[in-house]
């Protein structure tokens, strides 16, 4: 930012920041329909299939989550390099295009739910992977502006300031647009199609997305505490390593049950349990921080940033750190796997380890485009957070409850056999536990319509408090 | 190398899933109360708090391990991670001050 005037850059990163919000909204919308179709399955039948909602629930977090993590590139590349960004007329067409491409593909997906499986399929209408069903044109297309973005970032730090934070980022965006080309060629054998799958899914959200949030997380610590950039540098170092560390090899966790080697036991065992470690590290950092700074005086320059990155440093714990370690050793996985566990670790992992911390970025944006020295929060802003934070560990906790009972229902009861699956599914506390996943995410969806709200509006309703106004009557 | 996984009785699936989930919580508990402790925001008597979550961390995953029906070697092994976790927070905590001791706040230095 040069005073209040956006880098050209910045103007980009707010058109990804809005286009995230409103996948957002979407991901919200088709995880609304798959949760009634979970009581009522007749729901929408032949209209939008439970398959193809559910697709377009977790792709549209994906996309949303990819959105909003290169905006917040664009919007921190100037003002660390200290320049506008090389290529932004580039960036632009690129920012177009992927545009016009993600709605292409919502559209096919939408269009045609059923049909044969053939080579034109992969090419033209989904690729069939869990997560990354992209058809291959838009696959290649995606590869086309990911390199746009890499070149963009690349020849940015090169000719401005190289700070830490960038550095980091340079080598985290290379492996993470290079994973992404595991995911694009087909073999027929589906133990190894899965083993090379799980490379993008797993390599994506639990090593480089992380080592991603973190240096994003550092430069939001710097903008909303002032905190010292060379400690937040140095130790982001420290966290990319342990992070890596555990997160690399934890990859085995998935190679259970695929049909690879059964060392892969051992692997994911050893690797999954270590994965929690960074969080402990990273949590007595922010408690160290916090401590030291406390009663100094220090005021935090954007509150909703703020808040969104401390619900992200206890949801990322409690997600990824509580709800992953209960089902991860392949001792208890054996009877957890396909069940709603997963689904239950899922929600709050992602939530806390991503989705906070990209709305804590859109509201830095939002600070930055209306010029503000001081970001409060407001009570619209105090509900979003509220609600959709709430919402979404309660939901963890009805999906743990459904979960729990197709463990000991289906998998304990019935030995995972098709009578134990229907058994569990027509169970009470299963029911009851997915209902009271429909109440809950209503509640997100009503801290949704709060958030955009706020997005839009806070710097309009920033609250006064009591010793200005006596400032300013005087 | 042949691997074997020993059947587990669903009646020990809820001690399984609330071991695992307090693990990380006395693992948490005892970071935080370390922490809190070091940076003289807790009276040095809590320690007692921060080690005590540590030995019931202990005993929760030997607890685990058994509930796992683990192998001999693998409930060693357990124990031997634990004894590097009661180290785990001293060394962040060591490189985390002496990172601020090296780079104290200067104005100039943020932003």
């Amino acid at each position: 930012m040069q005073g209040n005037k956006l880098y050209q850059s910045q103007e980009l990163a707010i058109k990804y920041f809005t286009v995230a919000i409103i996948l957002f909204g979407a991901q919200l919308l088709f995880g609304l329909v798959a949760a009634i179709q979970y009581l009522y399955p007749d729901f929408l039948f032949n209209t939008l299939d439970f398959s193809i909602a559910r697709m377009l629930h977790i792709n549209a977090l994906v996309v949303w989550l990819l959105y909003a993590m290169i905006g917040a590139v664009y919007w921190l590349l100037p003002d660390e390099a200290g320049i506008e960004v090389v290529g932004i007329k580039l960036a632009n067409i690129a920012f177009y295009i992927l545009t016009a491409a993600v709605a292409v593909v919502v559209l096919v997906y939408l269009f045609v739910q059923v049909g044969p499986g053939k080579e034109s399929t992969i090419w033209f209408i989904t690729e069939g992977r869990e997560y990354i069903e992209a058809p291959r044109w838009a696959d290649i297309g995606i590869v086309a502006v990911v390199l746009v973005f890499l070149y963009n970032v690349y020849a940015t730090v090169m000719r401005g300031r190289q700070t830490g934070i960038l550095t980091v980022l340079m080598a985290d965006l290379i492996a993470l647009a290079g994973l992404y080309l595991a995911g694009m060629f087909y073999t027929d054998n589906i133990a190894v199609d899965q083993y090379w799958w799980w490379w993008v899914v797993h390599l994506w959200v639990e090593a480089t997305w992380e080592v991603y949030v973190a240096a994003v997380g550092g430069y939001i610590l710097i903008k909303t505490l002032n905190a010292n950039r060379k400690v937040v540098e140095m130790w982001l170092w420290i966290e990319v390593a342990m992070m890596f560390g555990s997160g690399i090899l934890g990859l085995g966790h998935h190679y259970f049950w695929i049909g690879t080697p059964e060392y892969w036991w051992e692997i994911g065992a050893l690797f999954s349990a270590l994965e929690p470690v960074p969080l402990i590290g990273l949590f007595v950092h922010v408690l160290y921080d916090w401590g030291k700074e406390r009663g100094k005086g220090n005021e935090i320059k954007n509150v909703p940033a703020f808040a969104w990155l401390t619900v992200e440093t206890f949801g990322n714990f409690l997600g990824a750190g509580v709800w992953g370690f209960m089902h991860t050793l392949p001792q208890i996985n054996l009877y957890t796997h396909g069940t709603q566990w997963p689904a239950a670790h899922g929600h709050l992992a992602f939530y806390g380890a991503y989705v906070a911390i990209m709305i804590s970025a859109m509201y830095i944006a939002v600070q930055g485009k209306a010029g503000l020295e001081r970001l409060k929060m407001t009570k619209a802003g105090w509900w979003a957070i509220s609600l959709i934070s709430v919402g979404v560990l309660l939901m963890t906790v009805s999906l743990t409850v459904a979960a729990y009972t197709q463990t000991m229902v289906e998998r304990g009861m019935h030995g995972a056999t098709w009578e134990g699956y229907f058994a569990a599914q027509s169970n009470m506390w299963f029911l009851q536990g997915i209902g009271w996943r429909l109440v809950t995410g209503l509640a997100v969806i009503v801290g949704y319509g709060f958030l955009v709200y706020d997005l839009i509006t806070c710097p309009k309703h920033q609250p006064v408090e009591e010793g200005e106004t006596a400032a300013a009557a005087a | 190398m042949e691997y074997y996984m020993p059947d587990i009785p669903s009646s020990d699936f809820l001690a399984i899933f609330v071991v695992s989930a307090l693990i990380i919580l006395f693992g948490m508990a005892y970071a935080g109360f370390f922490t809190l402790v070091k940076l003289k925001l807790l009276k040095r008597a809590f320690m007692v708090a921060a080690y005590g979550s540590w030995l019931v961390l202990v005993g929760l995953m030997f607890y685990l391990g058994e509930l796992l029906r683990v192998e001999p070697y693998t409930q060693k092994v357990l124990i031997g991670a634990m004894v590097g976790y009661l180290i785990f927070p001293h060394i962040v905590y060591f490189l985390v001050d002496r990172l601020h001791e090296r780079f104290e706040r200067k104005p100039s230095e943020s932003q």
